[in-house]
């Protein structure tokens, strides 16, 4: 069976839904996720996968916070992106002649097919441009529209704008984020997701450099990446410019492992299998961990499943390092108070041994409260 | 290292259903007249509160909501409203020569403060406004610092005397560790704990809730306001969002009350609080004093006042953590696991004459594995720690250490130990005024600001390169 049936098969009557880069993200945030990733290869939001698993879905957004991110969004594009390209002439990024602006939208609004097909067009031309030099090359695009291939089946994906000087070699991705940027205070796990969001943008801008004839476009966009946050309380953006090397290689990392991860599902699950069966989705190997709550709408199914096996990441990233010879919970205490098997090897042993000593510490000086 | 008595206690209390103490005392000391400040801040607006319960420890909340924090005058007067109780709480305390303390229920609620402390202090042409952000900044200022006492979470107090048997971000939600805390009669503490997780306990509210119940309730409102509605209806319109939002943060704050139930003469004081206390008092004082003189309080630190900060934390960590083994029981556990405190039997004392002085060795045998200790630590021996010493060598022979020391303080006071005993020896109690002579220190060396700071500074100029010496014949 080819892949593009086998996707068919999983898919069933689901419509396939765009994962996106934010979906691409989720999937190299947990990379041992085969149930993630199968499900983001075959069309599967997490949100549907968990209707379908039967789980209240947490996953949508606050009006009021959508609200503020589009206002923050509109008030940098618009009006020529007047005030993105104030703050680049600010950071001393762009010269005042360096003022050349696209909107990739203008060309074709709306979610008709004809729209998003002239939209990647036009992208494409505008990015043909830059690569070869051509002076008339926008200096900022907003909303283009790249293509991630993941096992054969093109992604859409609109990073929320590019931007080069003229002496730039070629556009380096930008993402627009609504987050106060409270520096060193600024919360790590949004900056992190950004980030990854924008390196979704770099991956889509080297598959199109490939298909555009260019030998090595890893040369060409760099793994770099400009994030804009807000002053905290005001309106007003900040820019910080970022290297995002780990993040690029994460989802690049991801999108290669994800033709075996097919040929892994095709022999893991019986023929004719669909995700639109809870109990397939179920049976899929997954990965739960403490920072899945952060991303993933199917967490607490996965919890749920870590719990009955009794599995040590139930207690966090730590437990699970400890208990790995364990393999389980109950193992875990079996081995601490000297029940059930004898330890079945050192490193067993040795875990017993550390767990008891432990135990002994904390009774002394706690008791049994 | 994974803290392995952290893990041990959450597989025990996962297995029993409930949670587990740590911690043999107290590890904060509770201010009987502390603040519990509760915010929501409405989503997507992280400089606003959209309502906030406010009250003493034991006492009924003063519940406070506007209808839209995106108004600024609506919001300016919740601000200046909870600016007065805390003005006042921080003369009460500052007339006592005390300290003041806020509890907030979370990390999320703490950091909420912060991020309005930080913006409130930087309001342009309304004092009022920013003095609120000027006091919350002492307490906001002082979180990150170990030790200090305040600026409270009720999830962090708790996590650090008991532990749940769950994820250590999971117990970041107020009602979920207070399920561990008082498990259910049936027993089911598992779906306790995830119908606990339901309720909001963070600053913002669900988003489902938003979507279906606050958003329409905020649009009337301003549809009426536009409309010119009369003052009955807007009150109308005002007391179905405070009615909306009054029960969650009300929730929250009982929940955080509820906390003080299993911290609250339930552990004895550790050793270390009374030393905490009084130095509490004294940088509330030197931020007051700070504050009457007129004294900025910047959004970024200079690289002086950034050094002066990172100083103060190092000092602060190390200090907490030598001065919680005395008088802790758990912390002095841990601290052996650790290898920071030896612990063995006493032999070869010797006593020499060094001109007048008197000089005491000693040997300590211990068959410790894990000791991290070197030659030149200065340890104290845990019982009476004005006795101190200082390792002279270590001799490893087989699974057994020989520890050489050598008494450097307290031979008089205290006496050298005898043959044959057993001893612990720990690292010396904190000198928390050593700060204060780093501080001197620093303020002459940084009183130029290295290159790498100033801005627009240029690197010195390289040294000139040595001319290889020329031998005799070569010169001209």
């Amino acid at each position: 069976m080819s892949s593009a049936e086998f996707l068919a098969q999983l898919r069933g009557a689901h419509k396939a839904e765009e994962p996106g880069a934010r979906g691409i993200e989720r999937v190299a945030r947990n990379p041992d996720c085969l149930r993630l990733r199968a499900l983001t290869i075959a069309g599967f939001t997490p949100a549907s996968a968990a209707e379908i698993l039967g789980v209240q879905s947490k996953e949508g957004q606050s009006p009021f916070a959508l609200s503020m991110g589009m206002r923050f969004d509109k008030h940098l594009v618009e009006n020529g992106a007047a005030n993105l390209f104030a703050l680049y002439r600010k950071e001393g990024l762009l010269s005042v002649q360096e003022a050349k602006f696209i909107a990739i939208d203008d060309f074709a609004p709306g979610a008709s097919p004809q729209a998003l097909q002239k939209r990647l067009g036009e992208t494409r031309r505008l990015l043909d441009a830059k690569r070869r030099g051509d002076p008339n090359a926008p200096n900022i695009i907003v909303k283009p529209r790249l293509l991630v291939d993941l096992v054969g089946v093109p992604h859409a994906i609109e990073p929320d704008y590019l931007v080069a000087a003229d002496t730039d070699v070629f556009y380096r991705t930008g993402e627009l984020k609504s987050y106060p940027d409270r520096g060193g205070k600024t919360d790590p796990a949004d900056i992190r997701s950004a980030c990854r969001q924008a390196a979704v943008g770099v991956v889509g801008l080297r598959q199109a450099l490939a298909s555009l004839g260019v030998n090595d476009p890893a040369q060409i966009a760099g793994p770099a990446a400009d994030l804009v946050l807000r002053v905290t309380g005001l309106f007003m953006p900040t820019l910080s410019r970022m290297a995002i090397e780990g993040e690029v290689a994460s989802v690049e990392r991801a999108i290669s492992e994800a033709p075996t991860n097919l040929q892994e599902l095709e022999a893991m699950l019986p023929a004719n299998a669909s995700f639109e069966e809870a109990s397939t989705i179920a049976a899929l190997p997954n990965n739960y961990r403490p920072s899945c709550k952060e991303h993933c709408a199917m967490w607490e199914h996965c919890r749920a499943q870590a719990l009955d096996h009794g599995h040590p990441v139930v207690l966090g990233d730590q437990a699970a390092e400890l208990l790995a010879p364990a393999g389980s919970i109950a193992r875990g205490l079996e081995l601490m108070r000297r029940q059930g098997q004898p330890p079945r090897n050192s490193a067993e042993a040795a875990l017993g041994e550390e767990l008891r000593a432990a135990n002994d510490t904390l009774r002394r000086a706690v008791g049994d409260g | 290292m994974a803290d392995v008595v952290n893990i041990v206690a959450r597989m025990l209390a996962l297995e029993a259903g409930r949670a587990q103490r740590v911690a043999s005392h107290l590890q904060f000391n509770i201010q009987p007249h502390a603040l519990v400040i509760c915010p929501l801040a409405m989503a997507g607006e992280d400089t606003t509160i959209h309502a906030v319960a406010i009250g003493a420890i034991g006492a009924e909340p003063q519940i406070r909501v506007v209808p839209d924090p995106r108004v600024r005058d609506d919001q300016y007067g919740l601000v200046r409203w909870m600016g007065d109780i805390i003005e006042a709480y921080y003369a009460r305390c500052r007339a006592n020569g005390d300290y003041p303390q806020i509890w907030a229920a979370s990390g999320a609620a703490a950091g909420h403060l912060d991020v309005m402390a930080d913006r409130l202090r930087f309001v342009r042409d309304n004092a009022p406004i920013q003095r609120v952000g000027a006091l919350l900044t002492y307490a906001t200022e002082r979180a990150p610092v170990e030790g200090q006492q305040a600026l409270m979470t009720m999830t962090g107090a708790l996590s650090a005397h008991y532990a749940t048997g769950q994820q250590e971000g999971e117990d970041q939600h107020l009602g979920a560790v207070l399920v561990w805390l008082d498990p259910p009669a049936d027993g089911d503490t598992r779906r306790a704990v995830a119908i606990a997780e339901r309720e909001v306990m963070g600053v913002k509210t669900d988003p489902d809730f938003d979507r279906d119940v606050l958003q329409p309730l905020v649009s009337r409102y301003h549809q009426s306001l536009k409309s010119g509605a009369n003052a009955a209806q807007m009150q109308v319109r005002v007391k179905a969002i405070e009615d909306a939002l009054s029960p969650i943060v009300a929730r929250i704050y009982a929940a955080t009350q509820r906390g003080f139930a299993y911290l609250i003469d339930r552990f004895p004081p550790s050793g270390v609080l009374a030393q905490l206390h009084a130095h509490e008092a004294a940088v509330f004082e030197s931020f007051m004093q700070a504050r009457d003189g007129g004294m900025p309080l910047p959004y970024r630190d200079t690289p002086k006042a950034g050094a002066f900060k990172i100083a103060e934390r190092e000092h602060a960590a190390q200090s907490v953590a030598a001065g919680s083994i005395y008088g802790d029981a758990m912390a002095q556990a841990r601290a052996r696991m650790a290898g920071d405190i030896l612990m063995g039997a006493v032999r070869d004392v010797t006593l020499i004459r060094v001109g007048r002085k008197r000089v005491f060795r000693f040997i300590v045998d211990t068959a410790q594995q894990n000791l991290h200790m070197r030659a030149r630590d200065e340890l104290a021996w845990l019982q009476d720690p004005r006795l101190k010493c200082v390792i002279e060598g270590v001799d490893k022979q087989g699974p057994l250490s020989s520890v050489r020391l050598r008494v450097s303080a307290g031979m008089n006071a205290v006496g050298a130990p005898q043959d044959g005993a057993v001893i612990e020896l720990g690292p010396p109690p904190p000198d928390w005024r050593a700060l204060g002579r780093e501080r001197v220190k620093m303020a002459s060396r940084l009183a130029n600001t290295p290159w790498t700071h100033a801005r627009d500074a240029a690197p010195p100029a390289p040294s000139p390169r040595r001319r290889p010496i020329s031998s005799p014949r070569s010169r001209p």
